[in-house]
């Protein structure tokens, strides 16, 4: 058993060592990898789902499975990418399950036309018109930023098909933005 | 990175990612956690119990079965006794040794 490190120290230690405890069973360890992933997670989720409460909710349920499961991690390096694929699957289990997603709130986009809440809320309405498979390798790619490799190996989409759905996402996704009005992508 | 990928489409989700605050979050994160942790705990505990009650409810068979081993063998290794002392386990046994010994070279000539 590795042996616990004081709050402060956790606070400057790199992740790597941090996951290293946590796969050793300390909580405090895994607590800080909450603390600086949360965002990260919260905002992918929120890009996914459009509902800040439900995004949140999945975020939690996918930082308590990580909790309950970090033994089965492979390797301390991977732990970004294995959070991001537990996370992305507690969405798709949510969204395959037929759960209602909540509709766009006009008054909000109304009161800031040309706000960047505005074209935020533009990005997730209009995401939220693309097929669940599309909308999650476009999120992947532009919001965290991976390869089409790296969105077949979380997605367990075949790697052809994320190419096509990224192709034809982002064409889908300049055209719905447009027609929201956004004049940054036209 | 992809080199597929719209520079527009780009800079639209770098501009819709927030800062998050993260307190509130985290009290709620922690909450599950513990109630993760206690279901944890109570799984284990009726594990335990279920395994308890299986162990009392098979233990008399088991026993009973490890019985019935044990007197077979006891008979089957009395008759083996008797039988080492007669004419034939003599000569059976007489015959053991010498090929334990002419194996260990004992009745070659120095």
């Amino acid at each position: 058993m590795t042996p616990a490190l004081p709050a402060g120290a956790l606070a400057a230690a790199n992740e790597i060592s941090i996951v290293l405890l946590a796969m050793n069973g300390d909580d405090t360890a895994y607590g800080e990898l909450v603390r600086r992933r949360q965002g990260a997670v919260r905002n992918l989720l929120r890009r996914l789902t459009r509902e800040p409460s439900l995004a949140d909710d999945l975020a939690q349920q996918a930082f308590v499975h990580g909790w309950l499961s970090i033994r089965s991690l492979t390797s301390p390096g991977a732990f970004g990418g294995w959070l991001r694929k537990i996370a992305v699957n507690f969405w798709l289990q949510h969204a395959r399950s037929g759960r209602r997603e909540v509709a766009l709130d006009e008054d909000l986009r109304a009161e800031h036309p040309l706000s960047a809440v505005s074209r935020q809320l533009d990005l997730d309405a209009a995401l939220a018109q693309l097929p669940l498979d599309v909308r999650v390798c476009i999120v992947l790619a532009y919001n965290e930023g991976l390869t089409h490799g790296e969105i077949s190996q979380t997605t367990s989409i075949p790697l052809g098909t994320v190419k096509s759905h990224i192709t034809r996402g982002s064409a889908r996704l300049r055209e719905l933005l447009h027609a929201y009005g956004d004049t940054h992508v036209q | 990175m992809s080199n597929e990928i719209d520079d527009r489409l780009l800079a639209l989700f770098a501009e819709a990612h927030e800062t998050l605050p993260g307190a509130e979050f985290m009290q709620a994160f922690l909450g599950k956690m513990e109630r993760a942790r206690r279901g944890q705990n109570l799984r284990r505990i009726a594990l335990l119990v279920a395994l308890g009650v299986l162990s009392a409810w098979i233990m008399p068979s088991v026993l009973a079965t490890t019985a019935t081993v044990v007197n077979a063998v006891g008979e089957q290794s009395q008759s083996f006794g008797l039988l080492i002392i007669s004419p034939a386990g003599w000569a059976v046994s007489m015959l053991i040794g010498f090929l334990v010994l002419l194996r260990a070279g004992a009745l070659r000539r120095r």
